[in-house]
């Protein structure tokens, strides 16, 4: 399938990521040979356990570090260009804002760096605060005096100031109360049917399988697995006959039906095969001899994917 | 602007080149240079940034700098810096009330200085690093915010928050100046209504009532000043014997002088000579003294003693043969003689002339090594002390050359700078005492004078009162002749003399105090056309007034305190800005607290530097080996290179620092000098030559920083 930059929203190419000491020694492989292509209007998810370089990927993403080789491309713009900011969402892994602002001023602040008019301003965070569920008197107080989930909130909220076309969200639902994760999730497939695009970092599986199309696995730094989640999902031996209303004799008749063809093992419930089986068997398969290997990239200069032990 | 540039660099001799070339390059070096480091940073990463810039982000980013300032309460510090200041000025004994009022300026501005500079360095060297460390940078880098906005952001904001302590430290200055003057000249008024109507100080106590405390003034100085026994007549300057009067002739050898030197050292002589008039008197008690102590009362056999000098001799004792000291110095006013000088001179008896009228004549033969040191120096001075108390020497427009027995014509001093026509004139001194050139009192006005020479000054006309105000700053000392029951204040006058109409404004008396303003009004019209000169006289016997050209100056207009102290605190803010600028520049590639250690250094270096003075000036390495006495000469070049190396790579580096003298915040407010445009302009041009390059160097650090800690 070949994609045209109109249709691509994020596009990584062999991207590598190689943090260096102070004398400029390497140190950690975060990030290793990554290639990968998002497509407009999709919401894609980044999976791996923790240190496996999503935070990383987002973070060369968007400028804030730069890539020790490969390159990537943002809505057809080089990553990090200031110009394309312009129609980024970014909400980071934990709320960076000014704690001595209130939840009000901080997104004006932000606002205002995206030079959105003043009127424009006091009509859209009003809304923004709603849409996050921050109520009126907590958008009033200062962000140190605020609780997590409710930091996260404002750190959304600041992520959708300029009503982006791109959203990076580093582990969204870190901090929120189920109603709150449940909000998110609603939010995010809202935001995809508005067309947006939508990259989401997390280790909770349930959530990413909720609401992501495609996803990837990244462990220890390279690209494990990627498809369509219902793709990889699907168990291939097993076939899976869902019906509506049946009795139990038409049951009873089914299953004789089936053994009748040669057919055993059957097994009239709903597959338990979920995301998380995946997550861990690939985990699983790429550790060493059997034995736990600490998570994160390995220290020194191996890179992080060849699974020695930490020294 | 770094005018301290060219003199520091003076010595490195890969930027001779750069010193060599037009004086207009040199001149505008500095600005020149800052521009290419700033085009050239601002190019490194292409013109987007700066196309990019937009005030609104700006704004906004220096706006989170001030709230986050504010809302630490960052402004608490100035309650604290006011309730100092109120507490030490209440301490301080003033010696008046002028000197409370200045006194208060002094620490009030001192204060917001330190405080301004402090919280500056503190606030901006930790809030880049502090933003990477807990992230929020993240926030910002990644919104449409190019790393040039952050940068001036962040400096603006600092700078915003600088303005915020210096306006409050300055509302509070005027405010509290303003009570205290306003209570201060209440209790003049009192001391003014009980002091008896002839009271010397009344004019004074008047002065400060009808002007107040407050008052600002342009000033101008005198060109210069000289001491003189009498008032100078045309080019006929007189200087007295016994007080350490002295005058200077300069000579520059021509290629022709050297050779004539140098023929005459074959067999012959050469001869520095003075002629001077001299004058007689009966020596008074103190001079009867002097002679004594000089030894000078054993009448010489002399055989150049000629016959009694033309004076008022008087019966019993009388003056001593007239004698003058011969002192040669090199270009820096060092005795060329060496260490055999000892500061004294040569002493040489003084001829009679065949006739009297005419002029006594001295002549000092030079050794052959000595013409050899003159030769080789080629521009040298004489030194002629008058030595003989209760004796006046006269010296004309040509008092001293190079005589060769031989010759056809004498080695005379270079044309005069100021008129081609004739030879340089002498200048005239006295020894120095405590703060200045020593100026004899005498009860009857005729003792010495000190000359005060202004020209071209720009006197305002029409001023309401006819009159102009000299202002008037002497020390004085008192010598042991000091009679101390005449009363405690000091006589002096003030005479003033226009040289464009020849008038004299006579002799008005003024009784100063030492280091301490005294005004003085003089009819406008004495120094009308700007060119004029002032003698002073110490009226005192038995006291040494000191002076030196700050002596005496005249206030050329009145100017509000106000607009002086806003242009004070506005050269504190331009401080300010250059501290927060070095600050964020630090704090891109360094933790904050290397940050702080780094802008202190920078902001000091030059300043230090300067401090250190004499020991890093060349010939400093080899005086720090001596002092080692090493047994071996290698040791001694050694050290003597090494130090030498060391010092002038600090006067090298230093001469790229910023010169922090180049803010003068205090030093002319505190006198109540209103401060000339140029000096703002100065501080203005030091912070846009190194803020500017320094802020794009910071841009161009920070562009290629990864945020990530
Ligand atoms: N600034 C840094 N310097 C050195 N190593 C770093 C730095 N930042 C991240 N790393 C390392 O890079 C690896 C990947 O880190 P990253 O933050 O991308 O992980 P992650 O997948 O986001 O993990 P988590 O799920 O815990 O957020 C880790 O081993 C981490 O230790
Ligand atoms: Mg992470």
């Amino acid at each position: 399938m070949t994609l045209t930059a109109d249709t691509e929203a994020v596009r990584i190419e062999h991207l590598s990521k190689v943090y260096k000491d102070f004398w400029g020694r390497d140190k950690v492989r975060a990030l290793d040979d990554l290639s990968l292509t998002i497509h407009r209007g999709e919401v894609f998810g980044l999976l791996g356990p923790n240190g496996s370089g999503k935070s990383t990927t987002i973070k060369l993403l968007l400028g804030l570090i730069f890539p020790t080789a490969g390159s990537a491309s943002i809505l057809g713009h080089p990553a990090g260009s200031t110009a394309i900011n312009e129609r980024i969402g970014f909400l980071p892994e934990e709320s960076y804002l000014y704690r001595f602002l209130t939840g009000e001023e901080t997104l004006h602040f932000y606002g205002r760096l995206f030079k959105i008019p003043r009127k424009e301003l006091n009509r859209r965070v009003p809304l923004l605060l709603d849409t996050v569920g921050l109520n009126t008197k907590d958008r009033k107080r200062k962000l140190r005096e605020y609780s997590k989930g409710m930091a996260r909130r404002i750190g959304l909220a600041q992520a959708l100031i300029n009503n982006p076309d791109l959203i990076l969200l580093d582990e969204p639902t870190t901090g929120l109360d189920p109603i709150g994760t449940r909000e998110m999730k609603d939010l995010i497939i809202s935001l995809k049917e508005q067309g947006k695009t939508v990259l989401l970092c997390s280790h909770l599986l349930a959530d990413v399988q909720d609401v992501c199309e495609r996803i990837t696995i990244l462990f220890r730094g390279q690209m494990q697995t990627l498809g369509q989640v219902r793709d990889l999902l699907e168990v291939k031996d097993i076939t899976q006959i869902q019906t509506k209303g049946m009795t139990p004799a038409q049951v009873e008749e089914m299953r004789q039906f089936l053994s009748r063809m040669g057919v055993s093992d059957t097994v009239v419930t709903h597959p338990t095969t979920t995301l998380e089986d995946l997550f861990m068997r690939i985990v699983r398969e790429r550790t060493v001899n059997g034995q736990v290997v600490p998570v994160g990239a390995t220290p020194g200069n191996g890179h992080a994917g060849n699974g020695k032990p930490g020294m | 602007m770094f005018p301290n540039l060219p003199q520091s660099l003076s010595g490195s001799f890969s930027l001779n080149i750069l010193l060599a070339a037009p004086s207009v390059w040199s001149q505008y070096a500095p600005w020149i240079v800052a521009s290419v480091l700033v085009i050239a940073g601002l190019a490194a990463f292409g013109f987007d940034d700066v196309l990019r810039l937009h005030w609104r982000r700006i704004w906004a980013i220096s706006g989170v700098c001030v709230t986050e300032s504010l809302r630490r309460r960052v402004l608490w510090v100035t309650p604290m810096a006011v309730l100092g200041v109120i507490v030490i000025s209440q301490l301080n004994q003033p010696l008046d009330a002028q000197d409370a009022i200045r006194q208060t300026t002094k620490f009030c501005l001192f204060a917001s200085a330190m405080l301004v500079t402090i919280t500056a360095v503190i606030l901006a060297c930790t809030n880049l690093p502090r933003e990477i460390e807990n992230r929020v940078i993240f926030t910002i880098v990644t919104k449409p915010t190019t790393r040039l906005e952050i940068v001036i952001g962040k400096v603006l904001g600092f700078a915003r928050v600088s303005g915020v302590i210096i306006l409050i430290m300055g509302v509070f200055t005027l405010a509290y100046l303003q009570f205290r003057t306003w209570r201060m000249v209440g209790q003049l008024k009192a001391q003014l209504a009980a002091e008896p109507a002839n009271s010397p100080l009344r004019p004074m106590l008047a002065h400060y009532v009808n002007s107040g405390l407050l008052g600002t003034r342009s000033i101008e100085w005198a060109k210069d000043v000289q001491v003189f026994a009498r008032p100078p007549q045309g080019d006929m300057r007189w200087m007295a014997g016994g007080e350490g009067q002295y005058f200077i002739v300069p000579f520059e050898l021509t290629q022709a002088d050297k050779e004539l030197l140098a023929s005459a050292t074959n067999g012959g002589k050469v001869f520095v000579t003075t002629t001077l008039l001299v004058e007689q008197h009966k020596p008074d008690e103190s001079e009867q003294r002097l002679i004594k102590d000089m030894g000078l009362l054993k009448s010489k056999t002399s055989n150049v003693l000629g016959p009694a000098a033309p004076t008022t001799a008087p019966a019993g004792m009388t003056a001593p043969p007239p004698q003058v000291a011969f002192r040669l110095l090199d270009e820096n006013h060092r005795a060329l003689s060496g260490s055999a000088d000892m500061g004294v001179g040569q002493v040489v008896d003084l001829k009679a002339p065949e006739k009297p009228g005419m002029p006594f004549r001295g002549d000092l033969e030079l050794s052959p090594d000595m013409v050899a040191r003159v030769t080789g120096a080629g521009r040298f001075y004489v030194q002629v002390n008058a030595r003989t108390p209760a004796t006046l020497y006269g010296a004309n427009d040509r008092p001293v050359f190079l005589y060769i027995p031989g010759a056809a014509a004498p080695i005379l001093p270079p044309a005069d700078p100021t008129n081609a026509s004739r030879v340089a004139l002498p200048t005239f001194y006295s020894f120095p005492g405590r703060g200045g050139m020593r100026l004899t009192g005498r009860a009857d006005g005729a003792g010495p004078v000190a000359a005060f020479r202004f020209r071209n000054v720009p006197v305002e006309t029409g001023s309401k009162s006819g009159a102009v105000a000299l202002q008037m700053n002497v020390t004085i000392d008192k010598t042991g002749d000091f009679d101390a029951s005449t009363g405690s204040l000091s006589r002096a006058s003030v005479e003033v003399l226009n040289s464009a109409t020849g008038e004299s404004s006579g002799q008005i008396e003024v009784s100063p105090e030492t280091s301490r303003v005294a005004p003085v009004d003089v009819p406008a019209k004495f120094v009308a056309g700007g060119n004029f000169d002032v003698l002073l006289r110490g009226l005192t016997p038995g006291q040494w007034l000191g002076v030196q050209n700050e002596s005496l100056s005249l206030v050329t207009a009145d100017r509000s305190f106000v607009f002086n102290l806003i242009k004070s605190l506005f050269i504190l803010w331009l401080l300010s800005l250059l501290v927060v600028i070095i600050s964020v520049f630090c704090s891109t590639f360094l933790s904050w607290p290397i940050a702080v250690v780094l802008t202190l250094l920078i902001l000091l270096g030059h300043w230090g530097v300067d401090q250190l003075g004499d020991a890093l000036k060349p010939g400093g390495g080899r005086n720090t080996a001596l002092e080692f006495q090493f047994q071996d000469v290698s040791q001694t070049i050694i050290v003597s290179k090494g130090v030498e190396g060391l010092s002038s790579m600090l006067r090298f580096i230093s001469a790229f620092l910023p010169d922090v003298a180049k803010f003068p915040v205090m030093e002319d407010i505190e006198r109540g000098v209103s401060i000339p445009p140029q000096k703002v302009a100065s501080s203005l041009g030091v912070v846009l030559c190194y803020g500017l390059p320094m802020l794009v160097f910071s841009y161009v650090i920070f562009r290629k920083k990864e945020v990530a800690p």
